[in-house]
């Protein structure tokens, strides 16, 4: 008892300029979660997503990481924070002018890995994700779903403690997409990773996840959390019941 | 097919009610569509229900119409009762009810004071950048940069022998350019040739710097800042940071280093292809090339030289701030590439010719 959580939002308000995107976020991601976050479309699941990997300022509200704030944390304590984290984007964020073994090996020479070390944990990843064999490619000689794939080779090249996935399973093929909810759920099951996923994929949502947020676009804040099996049987909100029980059929 | 018709029916102890018959459509019933809507604003704050009559069809602009209608109605507290409408017309109006209207308004920025605030807000981003370079710069001299040296070389080749060729046809017109203008003043005092310093001075001064400064902005600059912007626009740049990599180091130290290699040689390069294009014209009007060499060499000291190429080197990091900074907090849409390329290259060119300016009055109080 008494472990910290490795993420918590205490009444978090987003906006872009003047527009209120989302307010008083208050919630708690333990270690080994799958949390995720759920909401129609444009109610500012990504832009969630980019406050909790540090690229936006909360307009108000904090957000702690093992207990301590990121907001007032200093520019070479967020840097260190993020070192432990990957993040995949929705497009896959590749850089052009490099090819997939490049793209993979960037964070990892970063952190100091040797070269001979890099080339051997590319490799895996590149395999892990099912792209075994296409390392001198360039993102502009595959398809938009391998440029996902390799953006989560990226993201999970040095084991993080967190992982942040913006739609991952988004334009994959069912097969591809059932690979990677089988991958997340080997990645915290074998290193204890917490992850935190946007999607709106219901088939992932319950394969995976035993955490979520549900945020309405309407009323701009969380309307219900928990687990999302609970939420769709049980949710006080409708409209969270009606949103989750749509992947059963009803 | 019946042509559309509006019965209207009213009573004390039932809603009123408006019968629609034949067949409604854009341009069929354009005076019953009219009629329907005089219809409703008579009916005041009570109940309109709109019943299917004889022989009702319908076009694909007629529910947007009606739509349309409800929206009015829900606006003046007046309700419209489409339950005894067909069920195909009752489902499109619950799914277009079924998420209610937006009341926000979009955030326009169009305050009175919204082009000096931009101007302001433009300022600051700057100042920001030049304050984030100059940390960058310090992190590359101590040796705690993330930047890569392939980045730099790469960016080295973009900035030098890429720009080689256009470098070299503008330096010679140039030079050729300040000739002509020279002879055709000079020779009224029977002075030609002193054309030699005119094109020397000219170049190594002042024309040679702005020329390649003008070059670089319209192609290294514009293609940087495009580059950079679609970089933002794919989230590659949000990428960087989440890798604990920063942006400014990586994307815009590898540039400020080149340009900071390529300027002053590049500025070399076109003082002499000048002054070989003016001495081009100065053999066409009598003068040998010994004269003319003698002259030129006679003309400028290695301090004119230093004075050429620094400017060329302040030019080439403003070129860098300018392109780089609209990159970088490029919007994020295609088009916000396309305005961050344009103002790349017309900030570059004011930054430079302001600079100049101040630079020309710096020089000449300090007698150099």
């Amino acid at each position: 008892m008494g472990e910290k959580p490795v993420i918590e939002a205490r009444a978090l308000t987003m906006r872009y300029g003047p527009q209120l995107i989302q307010k008083n976020l208050d919630f708690k991601i333990n270690r080994g979660d799958i949390f995720v976050v759920m909401g129609g479309s444009g109610c500012g699941k990504s832009t969630l997503l980019k406050h909790l990997t540090g690229l936006y300022e909360p307009a108000s509200g904090e957000i702690f990481y093992n207990g301590s704030s990121y907001t007032e944390a200093d520019a070479d304590e967020r840097q260190k924070l993020r070192s432990q984290w990957g993040v995949t984007f929705q497009s896959g964020a590749l850089f052009s002018d490099m090819t997939l073994a490049e793209n993979v090996a960037l964070p990892v020479r970063h952190a100091g890995v040797s070269r001979k070390e890099t080339v051997e944990l590319v490799s895996y990843k590149l395999a892990l994700v099912g792209l075994a064999g296409y390392e001198d490619y360039y993102p502009s000689q595959i398809s938009g779903g391998m440029c996902k794939r390799v953006g989560l080779a990226r993201a999970i090249a040095l084991d993080p403690d967190i992982l942040f996935f913006d739609e991952p399973s988004a334009g994959l093929d069912p097969l591809s997409a059932r690979r990677l909810d089988d991958l997340i759920l080997n990645l915290r099951d074998s290193t204890g990773t917490t992850v935190v996923i946007v999607t709106h994929e219901l088939a992932s949502i319950f394969a995976i996840a035993n955490n979520g947020i549900y945020l309405d676009a309407i009323t701009k804040t969380w309307l219900d959390q928990g687990d999302p099996k609970w939420l769709r049987d049980y949710s006080q909100q409708d409209i969270v019941r009606s949103f989750l029980a749509r992947g059963e059929g009803t | 097919m019946r042509q559309a018709q509006l019965y209207c029916h009213a009573s004390d102890d039932s809603p009123r009610q408006l019968i629609l018959s034949g067949h409604w459509s854009g341009r069929v019933g354009t005076a019953e569509r009219h009629a329907l809507e005089s219809a409703v604003e008579q009916a005041g704050s009570s109940t309109i229900q709109l019943l299917a009559g004889d022989e009702f069809t319908w076009e694909a602009s007629f529910p947007a119409f009606i739509h349309g209608l409800i929206q009015d109605c829900f606006s003046h507290n007046q309700k419209i009762d489409c339950s005894a409408m067909p069920d195909s017309l009752q489902t499109l109006f619950t799914l277009a009810a079924a998420v209610p209207p937006n009341t926000a308004q979009p955030a326009t920025g169009q305050s009175r004071f919204a082009a000096i605030q931009q101007v302001w807000n433009e300022v600051i981003d700057t100042l920001v950048f030049i304050g984030e370079m100059k940390l960058a710069t310090l992190r590359l001299l101590t040796g705690r940069s993330h930047m890569r040296a392939v980045d730099a070389v790469s960016c080295l080749n973009q900035a030098g022998p890429q720009a080689i060729g256009i470098i070299t046809l503008i330096s010679i017109l140039v030079g050729m350019i300040l000739a002509y203008l020279g002879i055709i003043q000079l020779r009224q005092f029977g002075a030609e040739v002193y054309v030699a310093n005119l094109v020397a001075v000219g170049m190594v001064r002042e024309m040679g710097a702005l020329m390649t400064a003008v070059i670089m902005a319209g192609r290294t600059g514009a293609s940087w800042a495009a580059e950079l912007g679609a970089m933002k626009v794919n989230e590659e740049v949000d990428a960087l940071t989440t890798m604990g990599i920063r942006p400014m180091d990586f994307l815009v130290m590898p540039r400020l280093l080149a340009m900071t290699i390529t300027m002053p040689l590049l500025c070399i390069y076109s003082f002499l292809l000048g002054m070989l294009g003016g001495g081009v014209i100065a053999m066409t009007m009598d003068m040998t090339p010994r004269m003319y060499l003698f002259q030129l060499l006679s003309s400028f000291t290695p301090v004119d030289v230093v004075v050429g190429c620094f400017k060329g080197l302040v030019f080439g990091w403003l070129i860098v701030l300018a392109g780089c900074q609209a990159g970088m907090n490029c919007g994020s849409s295609s088009a916000a590439v396309g305005r961050a390329t344009t103002r790349a290259v017309v900030l570059a060119i004011v930054f430079f010719v302001v600079a100049d300016a101040g630079l020309n009055i710096m020089f000449y109080h300090l007698d150099i």
